[in-house]
């Protein structure tokens, strides 16, 4: 069971249904046994459901424990046995295999084990701060952990923000479970029009870097963007929908971050609940940017490192944050360059060029850093990108070699144009416009014959079924 | 509460209106395989549906072979025997059988035909020992029933490559039909076609072998012991529709349809298992059986597997005799394979025209309903025989083309009425719809510069272009909705 197949949207329509025949205060169970009956059908044993079940209690116990006595050497225990799971999980094979030269191990990998982790380590953080009090009943606190519309891919969440909104049962309310439903409709959109239809592509460079260079790693590159973006946003969109038909409300997770005008702008707006994570519980607590220039910067690195190992093992993904930090640090090192540098190309700051410039140059800086994050190695990756900037290859925009590589001419088309609705959509967006507000206000027909054409538009020209793997989420194996 | 129920009737009323919505697109998605395809699987599948209840005194279930082989209308022609043929292209014996469990929901056959080619390894690699396309088209126009959803089960559990969810919801399997580089016609609509061909599931080829047949030996099933083996799944199948011929007191007749392909040892194998079972096993390539049904291989078959046209008689006669003889069947007079004789002699004269060399024998192969003929005739010097212009009155045409030197002549036939018959020193021309209005035609002939005819007809985009001076018949299948042959002769 996926977030993409018939059956789970079986299980949330009976789900659903359960939820508002119930009585208010008895509602909460409706989620909790939805929760555990979806992890167990997801995981496809009960071996998941038992590593997860175990980390949650341990949480609980620490919990109680820390409420208690709230000292700094139960909260670190209590954090190192959250951790280790993940640490195994995540990173035991390769240190085994790459830096021990040891057989690998078959772990058994519960699914949403680097959201849950940081989730219950916010946790735990939160009650040593005197924040948040514990959860005295465990039920409950398992259902803030593996609350089933978040578990996959997050976003993660925050015991303050969530908790009581689980618990709480929620009367009917259309408007919210009408939201839910063009949520739902906009993840499938992005997932199956952009994400599925990019990936094609992408796989097809990817898996053969040798012999597509230049242009060909910059289609890429550019693809990948888009392709990670709208999957992750798929996942987040359609986990925020199905919450939204039990009337709660999750964190929003993006806030279209291609349109960012610098790196550290764009982290502010991609994985928002990550990078918030990353500022409270990292970044802060090493001192933030209160002491000095270079401590901002150490504190900048080290808090990218920790993304980095979170996103994966392996040497790439540390020059991936480390680009990112080096971004955001010669960023700052070099304001004063490029406010020179404007007003001597009498470039104004709130200008529509100026915008769209940096938002160009930012997007192409994080798109580099995307291209080592998607190969299979550093050195591979590193070739990748040199390729770029070595080979010139500008005819494949000229003759059909873009046609030979997973996407036919038809399927550019749809791909530009899914491309194309999100980038209005965005851009509208980004304005204030609500698009969720602006349907609802619509007169019922006018609903309908919406709904009818995206479904349909999106069940004609989605990719999906024979020849590709759109049951999956590229972040759910992070 | 009100608010809740008034979510309901909402609800439900999107869920009623896509589920009507659904359902058409589904029927606009799935491939269909009509008439105007070598094998017509749709119209087979859903032209049994068309058939009345217990009506059927005997059904053929096999693959391609069996669908090129047996030829209802000629066995009822020659005995009176009502039979349906139920096979399909790559039909392995699982689909089999579960076409005749859901066929025995409608008809009460006596006995059931099984060409057992399929019995052996076809594609060892795959599960269900044929392609998923094939599976998928023969069932996909089962209707639903216990029937479908245990095939359906059961397929998906024998090939973990089939997804059960894309029988119920068939757009997770056929969205990309529009990527299709050559996309099956729509402007069908389904019941129209169902009916069409007439041909009872059989479906007609009709080129010759040839060379590769010429040197053909019946095989001698006395001078060879050797045994192919049946594929483990097709043997169970095998049994399963052994047994549920059984059940409902069927016999059941085993054959190998007249094929290069089939080698003895498989043969040899099927007449032991029909020996151990109590069935009968007619091996058409049994020296006895080939020279008793006068087969030559090279003219009667298609290619190294499937007979043609001629050689589906010649087999179809054999059944026939068989099944009167030895079953007692036949000696009917049914209506519904008696409205089909029409239908069955177009198909044979269809199939005679792609050899017919000769103008006249040709163009009296051309007098029937089905087709719209536009003929042209620019020459010199107007010298038709006398018989050909014989014949050109029997379509219906009244111009006197003696004498007519340096003319152009153009005529459309369609369903047997004259719609234009144009005589002229000017240029012929002629626009108009045929085959029910739908199709657009457009036909024109004129002399070029330098003196030779030009003749020039599209049928909906489908183009016909000469320059060559003489006579130019067009033919075009109005049921079939396609240009089927386009011919020059020199006069």
């Amino acid at each position: 069971m996926t977030y993409l197949s018939i059956t789970f949207y079986l299980f949330v329509a009976a789900a659903a249904l359960f939820y508002y025949i119930l009585p208010l205060k008895y509602r909460w169970l409706v989620l909790l046994f939805g929760s555990l009956f979806f992890y167990w059908r997801a995981m496809g044993s009960g071996a998941g459901l038992t590593v997860i079940l175990v980390t949650v209690m341990t949480a609980y116990g620490a919990g109680l424990l820390l409420e208690r006595r709230k000292n700094k050497v139960i909260l670190t225990g209590a954090v190192l046995l959250m951790v280790l799971p993940w640490l195994c999980v995540k990173n035991g094979n390769y240190i085994l295999e790459i830096l021990l030269h040891r057989n690998a191990v078959n772990w058994i990998v519960p699914m949403g084990i680097s959201f849950y982790t940081l989730q219950v380590i916010s946790y735990l953080a939160d009650i040593y701060r005197g924040r948040i009090a514990a959860q005295k009943n465990p039920a409950r606190f398992i259902l803030y952990v593996m609350f089933f519309p978040q578990i996959v891919q997050g976003p993660i969440p925050r015991y303050d923000r969530l908790a009581d909104q689980l618990y709480d049962g929620h009367r009917f309310d259309e408007r919210m479970v009408a939201g839910g439903f063009y949520r739902i409709l906009w993840g499938f959109f992005l997932k199956l029009m952009i994400a599925s239809q990019a990936a094609r592509f992408v796989d097809c460079v990817y898996e053969s870097y040798q012999i597509y260079v230049g242009c060909y790693v910059l289609v890429a590159g550019i693809l990948y963007s888009i392709q990670l973006y709208a999957d992750f946003a798929a996942c987040i969109s359609i986990s925020k929908g199905v919450a939204n038909l039990f009337g709660i409300e999750l964190a929003d997770n993006f806030h279209h971050p291609y349109l960012a005008v610098s790196v550290k702008d764009f982290w502010h707006r991609w994985h928002m609940s990550l990078s918030e994570w990353l500022k409270d519980y990292i970044y802060i607590p090493l001192g933030g940017s209160r002491k000095g220039r270079v401590r901002t910067y150490i504190n900048l690195i080290l808090t990218f490192l920790v993304s980095s190992i979170w996103h994966g093992a392996g040497l790439r993904f540390l020059v991936w944050g480390t680009m990112h930090a080096a971004y955001q640090i010669i960023g700052d090192l070099t304001r004063n360059i490029q406010r020179k540098a404007a007003k001597l190309l009498r470039l104004e700051e709130s200008a529509g060029a100026t915008l769209w410039i940096r938002r160009v140059w930012t997007f192409l800086c994080v798109m580099a850093a995307w291209i080592l994050f998607r190969a299979e190695s550093l050195t591979k990756g590193l070739k990748m990108l040199w390729s770029m900037f070595r080979v010139r290859n500008l005819w494949i925009f000229t003759n059909d070699s873009l046609l030979t590589m997973g996407l036919e001419w038809k399927e550019w088309v749809v791909l530009g144009a899914s491309v194309l609705i999100l980038f209005v959509v965005s851009l509208k967006q980004e304005q204030g416009v609500s698009f969720s507000e602006l349907i609802f206000r619509q007169p019922l027909y006018v609903r309908w014959i919406l709904y009818l054409v995206v479904i349909f538009g999106i069940m004609t020209f989605g990719g999906y079924g024979q020849g590709y793997d759109a049951q999956a989420f590229i972040y759910g194996g992070f | 509460m009100t608010k809740k129920l008034g979510f309901a009737a909402k609800f439900v009323g999107f869920l009623v209106l896509f589920g009507i919505c659904y359902y058409v697109y589904c029927r606009w998605i799935t491939p269909k395989f009509f008439t105007d395809t070598d094998w017509p699987t749709t119209t087979t599948f859903a032209g049994f549906y068309d058939l009345e209840k217990n009506s059927v005194d005997v059904l053929f279930l096999g693959s391609s072979h069996g669908v090129t082989s047996f030829c209802p209308q000629e066995v009822y022609n020659q005995y009176g025997i009502t039979s349906y043929n139920l096979s399909s292209d790559q039909q392995g014996l699982v689909t089999s059988y579960y076409w005749l469990k859901e066929a025995l929901r409608y008809q009460t056959p006596k006995a059931v035909v099984l060409e057992c080619y399929f019995c052996f390894p076809y594609i060892a690699d795959e599960p269900l020992n044929t392609d998923e396309s094939y599976t998928r088209k023969a069932l996909d126009f089962m209707r639903w029933s216990p029937v479908k959803a245990e095939a359906v089960k059961t397929i998906c559990e024998i090939d973990s490559k089939q997804d059960a969810w894309s029988y119920y919801l068939p757009h997770l399997r056929y969205h990309e039909r529009w990527l299709w580089d050559t996309p099956d016609r729509n402007d069908y609509t389904f019941r129209e076609m169902a009916g069409y061909s007439g041909l009872k599931g059989y479906s007609p080829l009709h080129f010759y072998l040839g060379e590769k047949g010429e040197g053909f030996e019946p095989h001698d099933m006395a001078a060879a012991a050797g045994y192919a083996e049946m594929a483990p799944l097709m043997l169970e199948y095998l049994d399963k529709i052994n047994e549920l011929c059984r059940e409902n007191e069927i016999s059941l007749i085993l054959t190998i349809t007249p094929a290069v392909s089939a080698n003895i040892d498989m043969c040899n194998a099927v007449q032991a298992y029909a020996d151990r079972e109590g069935c009968t096993f007619i091996s058409f390539n049994e020296q006895n059986v080939y020279r008793q049904m006068e087969y030559q291989m090279d003219i009667d078959n298609c290619d190294d597997g499937h007979p043609n046209i001629w050689g589906a008689v010649k087999v179809s006669g054999y059944i026939g005799g068989i099944l009167s003889e030895q079953f007692g069947l036949g000696g009917r007079t049914e209506p519904q394979w008696e409205e089909t004789k029409a239908d069955y002699a177009f198909t044979l004269d269809s199939c005679r025209r792609w050899h017919e060399g000769d103008l006249d024998p040709y163009l009296s192969l051309l007098n029937h309903e089905q087709y719209t003929l536009v003929i042209t005739y620019q020459s010199d010097v107007y010298n038709l025989e006398e018989s050909t212009i014989e014949t050109l009155r029997e379509l219906g045409l009244s111009a006197d083309l003696t004498g007519q030197d340096g003319c152009n002549y153009l005529a459309v036939i369609s369903e047997g009425k004259v719609l234009t018959e144009q005589l002229t020193f000017e240029e012929a021309e002629y626009q108009g719809t045929v085959a029910g209005g739908r199709i657009p035609l457009y036909a024109h002939c004129a002399m070029t510069e330098w003196g030779s005819g030009k003749t020039f007809v599209s049928f909906g985009g489908e183009e016909y272009d000469s320059e060559s001076s003489g006579l130019h018949v067009v033919v075009y299948n109005n049921q079939k909705r396609k240009m089927v042959d386009g011919r020059w002769f020199e006069t």
